[in-house]
C-alpha cells in the first residue's frame, strides 16, 4: 500500500471508527427501515411483473446512494471537520489536503450516484446542493440550511415563483450544464471553507463550530441558538427576562414554587421560547393570503394547493413541541440540584406535584397556541376546507407530544428514545386507522373521530403518567438514578 | 454534648458495579470547619451530594440538623448553602437575574451582603448584566460563592470552590470565608486539592479513601503528630505500630506512616538505621490516599 493510500485509510478509520451518536443511530434506523421497505416492495413488484429489472436495479442503487450519503454527509464530513483543528491544519503534514480530497470525492460520488439513480441528469445541480447542504448543516454551519431549502422547494419555485422563461433557460441543456458548473465551483469553495488552513480565524472559530455541530447532532440546535446570542435569541430572552423579573418580584422567599421550578430548566421551558415561531407562522400565513389574493389565476391556485399541502407538515411542529422539555431536563442537572436545596422546593411529592402541574400547563398552553395558529394559517390560505381533518391531525400530534411530558424524571430523565418513538408512532397509526374506519362507517369523516380518539387517549395516558410521576422519587436532579 | 450537625452512618453508594462510598461513617459538629481530601475519582463530590440528599443512598442514613436528609423541612433547607463543582449554572441568565431568582426562593436573603460581595469581588454594572456563560471560569465561581453565602447559611458545603480562581481570587475568598462565615460559627465542609488553602482555614481534615473516611482529625494535631518511620524491615515488629496508618516496602527499607506516635515509635527512633521524619500536609495527603 502506498504512503498516500495509507494516509487515506488512516483518516477513514479515525473518522468512521467512533460509535455513532444518537441522531445518527436514529437516521440509521430510518435508513434501515427504508431499505427493508424498498427491498420488499421491489421483490413484490418483480414477482408480480409490475416492475422491470432495470428499475429494480435503479431502486437498489438509490438505496445504496442513501447509505453512502449518510456515511459521507452525516458521519465523515462532520468528524473530518473536527479532526481539522487549527493546530492539526498547520502542523499535521498533508492531513488537511487528504481530508479535503476525501470529502470532495465523496460529494462527487454520492451526487453522481443519486442523480444517476433518479434517471434525470438535469437533477445534478439540485442533488449536489442538497447533499452539500446536508453535510454543512451536520457540520454545524447554518448556511447549509439554505442549500437544503432551495433545492427542496424547486417544484414550488419553478411552478409558482419564477417566471416560466427563466425556468425554461435553467432547465435547458446549457442551463443545466452551467448550473452544474456553478454548483461544482460552489462546492469546492464550501469545502475549502469547511476545512480552513489554521490561523487566528480558525483558532477562534473551531471550538464554537464543534459545539454547534454537537448541538445539531443532539437535536437541540434551535434551543441553544436561542440561548446563544442570535438576534432572534436575544429578543426571546428579553421576553423571558421580563417574565422572570415578574415571577421573582414578590420579595424574598415568596415566589410561586411551580414557576420557579420551570425557570430552572431555562428559557426553552418557557412560553416565550415559542413566541418567535408562532409570530413567524402567522406572518407567513398572512403573506401567503395576500399573495394568493393578489395573483389570482392558475399560479395562485398552485400556490394555494402547495401551501395547504405544506400545512400538514407544519403539524410536525406540534409533534416536536415537548421534545425540548426532555432536553432541558437533561441539560440543567446542576440548576435542578440548587433548586432542590432551596426552601421552596418542598418534599418529594410536593416537588413532583408542582413540577407535573407546571409541565402540564406549559405543554398544553404551547399545544393550544400552536394548533390555533396552524388552523388560523390554514383558514388564511385555504378557507375552511379540510379544517376538521387538520384539527384532527393537530390533536393526534398533540397526543403524541403529551405522551412524553410526565413521568419518572429521576429514573429516566424524560425525553424521546427510539423505543418510545416507535411505540408512539404505532399508537398514532392505530388511532388514525380507527378514526378512518369509524369515519367511513358513520359517514362523518375522519377529522372529528380523530379529535375524539386522540383527546381520549391523551387523557388516559396523562392520568397514568401523572400518577407515576407523583409516586416517583423527586424529579430533580433528573436522570440521577439512571446514572447510578 | 450537642448532637452532630451532619451525621452519616454506614452510607453506601455505587455506580453500576463500582462502589464509591462503602459503609462510610462521618459526623460533623456544629461550627466545625472541615476540609475533605481525596484523590481524583475518590468520590468527594458523590459524598457531598449524598450528604445533601441530592443522590439516593444504596445503604445507610444521613441526617442534617437532626432531620433525615430525604425529608428536610423548608426551614432546614434555608439554613444550607452549597457551591457545586460546576460553576457555570444558570448560564442563560445575567448575574443580577440569577441572584434575583434565588432571592425569590430564600426568605433569609441578605441583599446587603450580596451587594458588598459583588462590589468587593469586582462585579461592576457591566459584568452584572452580562450573560453568565460569557463570564470567565473564575468569575462564574465567585458568583456561585456569592449565591451560596447570600442567605447566611449555617451549613456551607463547598465542592472544590476555588479550582478556577487565581491566587488573588482565592485569597479574597478565604478572607471572606474566615471573616464572614467561620467567625459567625457557620459549619463548613469543603473539598479542594489546594492544600495550602486548607492549612489556612480548615481546623479539621478528613481523608476519603476506598469509600470511607480513612483519617480525620484537627489539622494542627494531624500535622504535628504525623510521622514517617523509615526502617529496615527486620527492625520493625510484625504487628502494627501505635497510630499506624499505612506501611509499605521500598526496597530494603520499610516506610510506615503513623499518626500520634506512641512509645514504640520513640523506641524505634533510637535504633541505628531508623529515621523518623515529620510530614507536610502534602506528604500526608499522598501517603494516606495512596
Amino acid at each position: 500500500m502506498s504512503a498516500a493510500l495509507r494516509e487515506y485509510a488512516a483518516i477513514w478509520q479515525v473518522t468512521m471508527a467512533k460509535r455513532a451518536d444518537k441522531a445518527i443511530r436514529i437516521m440509521g434506523s430510518m435508513g434501515l427501515l427504508l431499505t427493508l421497505g424498498a427491498v420488499v416492495f421491489g421483490i413484490v413488484q418483480l414477482v408480480r411483473h409490475e416492475m422491470h429489472a432495470g428499475l429494480a436495479l435503479r431502486m437498489l442503487g438509490g438505496v445504496a446512494a442513501l447509505w453512502l450519503m449518510l456515511a459521507w454527509g452525516v458521519m465523515f464530513v462532520p468528524r473530518a471537520m473536527m479532526l481539522n483543528t487549527a493546530v492539526n491544519a498547520r502542523l499535521m503534514p498533508r492531513q488537511r489536503r487528504r481530508l479535503m480530497q476525501i470529502a470532495a470525492a465523496g460529494w462527487l460520488l454520492v451526487t453522481c450516484l443519486t442523480t444517476a439513480m433518479s434517471g434525470r441528469w438535469g437533477m445534478f445541480p439540485l442533488v449536489g446542493m442538497l447533499i452539500l447542504g446536508m453535510s454543512m448543516t451536520f457540520g454545524g454551519s447554518l448556511a447549509g440550511v439554505i442549500l437544503i431549502v432551495l433545492p427542496s422547494n424547486w417544484p414550488l419555485m419553478s411552478r409558482v415563483l419564477l417566471p416560466p422563461a427563466w425556468v425554461e433557460i435553467v432547465t435547458s441543456v446549457e442551463g443545466v450544464l452551467a448550473a452544474s458548473l456553478i454548483v461544482v465551483l460552489g462546492a469546492a469553495h464550501c469545502l475549502r471553507r469547511m476545512f480552513p488552513a489554521g490561523g487566528d480565524v480558525h483558532l477562534g472559530r473551531h471550538a464554537s463550530q464543534v459545539a454547534r455541530m454537537q448541538r445539531m447532532r443532539g437535536g437541540e440546535g434551535w434551543t441553544k441558538s436561542l440561548e446563544s446570542g442570535t438576534v432572534a435569541g436575544a429578543s426571546v430572552l428579553r421576553f423571558y427576562g421580563a417574565a422572570l423579573r415578574r415571577d421573582c418580584g414578590r420579595g424574598p422567599g415568596r415566589a410561586d414554587p411551580g414557576k420557579m421550578l420551570l425557570h430552572a430548566l431555562g428559557p426553552s421551558a418557557h412560553w416565550s421560547f415559542w413566541a418567535a415561531s408562532l409570530a413567524f407562522m402567522l406572518v407567513v400565513g398572512i403573506a401567503l393570503h395576500i399573495v394568493i389574493g393578489w395573483r389570482g389565476g392558475a399560479s395562485a391556485q398552485s400556490l394555494q394547493d402547495f401551501a395547504s399541502g405544506s400545512i400538514g407538515g407544519v403539524v410536525s411542529v406540534i409533534l416536536m413541541s415537548t421534545a425540548q422539555l426532555g432536553q432541558a431536563m437533561n441539560k440543567t442537572l446542576g440548576e435542578q440540584a440548587l433548586l432542590r436545596l432551596s426552601p421552596l422546593a418542598g418534599d418529594s411529592t410536593l416537588l413532583n406535584r408542582r413540577l407535573a402541574g407546571r409541565l402540564l400547563r406549559h405543554a398544553m398552553l404551547i399545544l393550544a397556541l400552536l394548533a390555533l395558529t396552524i388552523l388560523a394559517v390554514s383558514v388564511l390560505i385555504a378557507g375552511s376546507t379540510g379544517l376538521a381533518r387538520l384539527a384532527g391531525m393537530c390533536c393526534l400530534a398533540g397526543q403524541v407530544a403529551m405522551s412524553n411530558v410526565l413521568g419518572d424524571y429521576a429514573g429516566d430523565g424524560g425525553g424521546w428514545t427510539l423505543k418510545r418513538g416507535l411505540l408512539a408512532a404505532l399508537l398514532a397509526l392505530l388511532q388514525g386507522g380507527i378514526a378512518a374506519g369509524a369515519g367511513w362507517l358513520t359517514g362523518t369523516g375522519f377529522g372529528p373521530w380523530l379529535i375524539v380518539i386522540a383527546v381520549g387517549v391523551a387523557a388516559v395516558q396523562l392520568r397514568r403518567a401523572w400518577q407515576r410521576m407523583l409516586a416517583a422519587p423527586p424529579a430533580f436532579p433528573a436522570r440521577r438514578m439512571a446514572l447510578s | 454534648m450537642s448532637s452532630p450537625l451532619v451525621s452519616m452512618s454506614s452510607v453506601a453508594k455505587h455506580f453500576g458495579s463500582q462502589p464509591v462510598l462503602d459503609g462510610l461513617d462521618w459526623q460533623i459538629a456544629r461550627g466545625q470547619v472541615v476540609g475533605l481530601l481525596g484523590r481524583n475519582g475518590a468520590g468527594k463530590s458523590t459524598l457531598l451530594e449524598c450528604m445533601l440528599g441530592l443522590r439516593e443512598l444504596d445503604g445507610g442514613a444521613v441526617s442534617l440538623f437532626g432531620e433525615a436528609v430525604d425529608r428536610l423541612t423548608p426551614d432546614t433547607l434555608a439554613r444550607i448553602g452549597y457551591v457545586p463543582q460546576k460553576p457555570d449554572l444558570f448560564d442563560w441568565l445575567t448575574p443580577l437575574q440569577m441572584l434575583d431568582y434565588f432571592k425569590a426562593m430564600y426568605p433569609r436573603w441578605n441583599p446587603g451582603k450580596v451587594e458588598g460581595l459583588l462590589s468587593r469581588w469586582g462585579f461592576d454594572a457591566l459584568m452584572c448584566n452580562k450573560q453568565i456563560k460569557k463570564l470567565s471560569g473564575g468569575e462564574q465561581q465567585r458568583l456561585a460563592i456569592i449565591r451560596a453565602l447570600a442567605h447566611d447559611p449555617e451549613l456551607l458545603i463547598l465542592d472544590e470552590p476555588v479550582s478556577s480562581l487565581d491566587p488573588v481570587g482565592r485569597r479574597d475568598f478565604l478572607r471572606e470565608l474566615v471573616d464572614q462565615v467561620i467567625e459567625r460559627g457557620t459549619t463548613v465542609v469543603f473539598s479542594t486539592h489546594i492544600l495550602s488553602d486548607l492549612e489556612r482555614v480548615a481546623f479539621d481534615l478528613a481523608f476519603l479513601k476506598n469509600g470511607r473516611i480513612a483519617l480525620q482529625g484537627q489539622t494542627d494535631s494531624l500535622l504535628e503528630g504525623a510521622r514517617r518511620v523509615i526502617a529496615p524491615a527486620s527492625l520493625l515488629p510484625a504487628a502494627a505500630l501505635g497510630g499506624e496508618v499505612r506501611r509499605h516496602q521500598d526496597g530494603a527499607m520499610t516506610s510506615v506512616i503513623v499518626q500520634a506516635p506512641g512509645a514504640d515509635v520513640e523506641r524505634l527512633a533510637r535504633e541505628p538505621g531508623v529515621r523518623v521524619e515529620a510530614m507536610t500536609l502534602e506528604d500526608l495527603f499522598i501517603e494516606v490516599t495512596k
